[in-house]
């Protein structure tokens, strides 16, 4: 035994040396690569139906949580030239973006949205709710009830507030598959695996071959029914054009002292009360509203499933760019950036179309395409350029 | 193992077995003892004084800040920032220059001076002289960012006022916290230069002109961030060494975001195993002349 090792020893170590790190590289390399995918690997869930796994998710809103999020978008889009700092909303249409999310239930919650050097930080705890951003030292406070009144359950997911009030789980997947299958196909196509953890993933598919849209696949816990992933998959293959999804996830109570907040000596603070912001926001306000020359847009969607087009009138090319220089004080910087160069560059890569329909510039994403007309029509929708011009002619 | 290398005394040790620390100690001694070393350290100890310096001037002044990064912002309303400010200014070119400059000279700077052979006379072993080159490196890379962090935090707290820190979450940490979290930041600079050295000493390995190596391994770094701007290889991103070089924020939010620290400690770890293997296997090859 020993007499082999050092027999073993011997020959490495003085005859073929380089055999030393070409064994550690392998061992290093074959470890770094595959520790991951042994973490991934499928596990076994029982089988479940699309409504079954609907009414896991129906339910996850009681499931505590703390994970971290990775925002990834590849649309397609020229190079946007997002100057707002890493934590712009803008930030969201293309590259990646990191959130840490801890939740307890519908009224103890935050949402931590990292920057390089910067977080915004939108904490609820009980009636408080904190908004922190450190690019801007500035601290919102609101504090009372949370989500608008009783009488307006469609925003913001007051059913979220009031879960189950009126419908079983079941009852309420059952509502949204009856909506879904005239347009798609809806399936469980087996187990993924995300941050580690064994997942049921539900595939949209929509019917129509005209759609960009390939799938929409959402991977839910197959424990705790908590949406861990949704991408959405452009018909034209590759990576996913939009995907969200944990790349670490725990399923335990957070601590409390996460939702404590504190405003930091030197931070602007302001008041700020949610329910007047969401009725200002709601009413019509045309002595305030900035964009007062658009009053005449019209919005009309053909109901046509995946291949619905939404055709705006009234945005005239001329007004829309006068308007941003206007709201941005003629430097087209705005509080979301750089609002004006945003609408160059995608004005760049437009290309000029012309038809029975008149002409315009066209635009083609990944998911979605844009025709804008000179007539100030503008038509989108989640299909090619072509079937756009149809819909316009 | 003797009952003098438990207690750790000097001792009448026969010859070859040595104290393990004394070898290191006096490799370190001549690392720190070295005037280009020294000069470099003065330097990078002296850059967050500069930088205090001139936010403080244009902060009375009265000019406004508005092109300068947030982070540096922070600094004028708390001065332990510049700590961290200083390492993070200074981690992306002037603290992996340094390193190369040491562990490029590590093993090629002897075989240059023709003191290489000398030094595997004496019965050590060429594996525990590289260990020795390598842990000198190291700790001099951490003595540099500890120095870093503290002549930063030192500056600061005299230029500007020190009170509680606000980490970017917005939460108000204490001092003794702060001094926590410096002395993190600067453990983890310290791997990741620890990364970079174990590099450099396979680089010295393959030279015996000091120049070459140094000029080599400082060229790593930038090398990796030039790929790490290139879209079209993001796959490869992950495995880059300088990929994890800018997550200090991460020690600055509450609680700490370990995700990334951890992929990077890894990742460093993950190269450093490699590259001295290769390092030791080549000095164990090599014909030593000079």
């Amino acid at each position: 035994m020993t007499a082999t090792a050092n027999r073993l020893q011997r020959f490495t170590l003085s005859k073929r040396p380089w055999a030393v790190p070409a064994i550690i590289t392998a061992t290093v390399v074959t470890a770094a690569v595959a520790v991951p995918v042994f973490a991934d690997a499928d596990s076994e869930l029982p089988e479940k139906s699309p409504a079954e796994v609907l009414a896991s998710v129906a339910q996850a809103h009681e499931v505590p949580f703390a994970g971290t999020v990775v925002h990834s978008a590849d649309l397609g889009f020229p190079e946007l030239p997002v100057s707002g700092g890493d934590v712009s909303p803008l930030s969201l249409l293309a590259g990646a973006t990191t959130a840490r999310i801890w939740y307890s239930d519908p009224s103890s919650f935050r949402v931590a949205l990292h920057g390089d050097l910067s977080e915004t930080d939108v904490i609820v705890n009980d009636d408080e709710l904190w908004y922190w951003n450190s690019e801007e030292n500035t601290v919102r406070h609101h504090e009372g009830s949370l989500w608008p009144g009783e009488g307006d359950p469609d925003e913001s997911g007051a059913g979220f507030a009031t879960p189950g009030a009126a419908l079983s789980n079941e009852a309420m997947a059952g509502l949204f598959l009856a909506w879904l299958t005239p347009t798609s196909d809806v399936s469980v196509d087996g187990t993924a695996s995300v941050a580690g953890r064994a997942a049921y993933e539900l595939v949209i598919r929509p019917d129509d071959e005209r759609s960009l849209v390939d799938s929409v696949r959402l991977a839910v816990d197959g424990e705790h029914g908590v949406p861990l992933r949704i991408q959405v998959l452009a018909a034209d293959g590759g990576d996913p054009a939009v995907e969200i999804g944990f790349t670490s996830v725990t399923f335990t109570e957070p601590e409390a002292s996460v939702y404590e907040f504190t405003p930091p000596a030197g931070a602007t603070v302001e008041e700020f009360d949610v329910e007047q912001w969401w009725s200002d926001k709601h009413a019509p306000q045309h002595d305030e509203d900035p964009f007062t020359a658009m009053d005449d847009i019209e919005v009309d969607v053909s109901e046509d499933g995946w291949a619905s087009v939404i055709t705006i009138t009234g945005i005239e090319m001329a007004d829309v760019t006068g308007q941003l220089e206007e709201l941005t004080g003629g430097q087209g910087q705005g509080e979301l950036g750089d609002l004006t160069g945003i609408l160059d560059a995608f004005l760049n890569d437009m290309e000029r179309v012309e038809g029975p329909y008149g002409s315009g510039v066209g635009f083609t994403s990944r998911l979605f395409s844009v025709l804008w007309l000179d007539d100030g029509r503008m038509l989108i929708g989640a299909v090619d350029l072509d079937v756009l011009e149809e819909a316009a002619a | 193992m003797s009952t003098s290398e438990l207690i750790g005394a000097p001792a009448p040790a026969p010859t070859r077995t040595a104290l393990p620390g004394t070898f290191l100690a006096s490799e370190l001694k001549l690392v720190l003892r070295r005037r280009r070393n020294l000069g470099m350290l003065g330097v990078l100890v002296a850059a967050p004084i500069v930088i205090g310096l001139a936010l403080r001037a244009s902060s009375s002044s009265g000019e406004g800040d508005g092109d300068a990064p947030a982070f540096l912002g922070e600094v004028a309303g708390n001065g332990l920032f510049l700590g961290f400010s200083g390492l993070l200014l200074l981690m992306p070119f002037f603290l992996p220059l340094a390193m190369s400059v040491v562990s490029g000279d590590s093993i090629a700077g002897e075989a240059s001076a023709g003191t290489l052979r000398y030094l595997l006379i004496v019965p050590a072993g060429r594996g525990r002289l590289l260990a020795t080159k390598y842990a000198s490196c190291v700790l001099f890379g951490l003595i540099t960012t500890v120095l870093v962090v503290t002549s930063g935090m030192v500056t600061g707290a005299a230029l500007f006022s020190a009170g509680d820190v606000t980490l970017l979450s917005g939460t108000t940490i204490g001092f003794g916290e702060t001094l926590w979290r410096a002395l993190l930041m600067a453990g983890y600079a310290a791997v990741l230069l620890g990364g970079l050295a174990a590099i450099g000493v396979f680089v010295s390995t393959l030279t015996e002109v000091p120049v070459a190596a140094m000029a080599t391994v400082a060229a790593i770094p930038v090398l990796s961030q030039i790929l790490g701007l290139i879209p079209q290889l993001s796959w490869l991103h992950p495995w880059l060494l300088t990929d994890t070089w800018s997550v200090f924020g991460d020690f600055l939010r509450e609680p700490i975001m370990t995700e990334a620290i951890g992929r990077g400690l890894l990742t460093h770890a993950g190269y450093a195993v490699i590259f001295l293997s290769f390092a030791w296997a080549r000095l164990t090859m090599r014909d030593i002349t000079s």
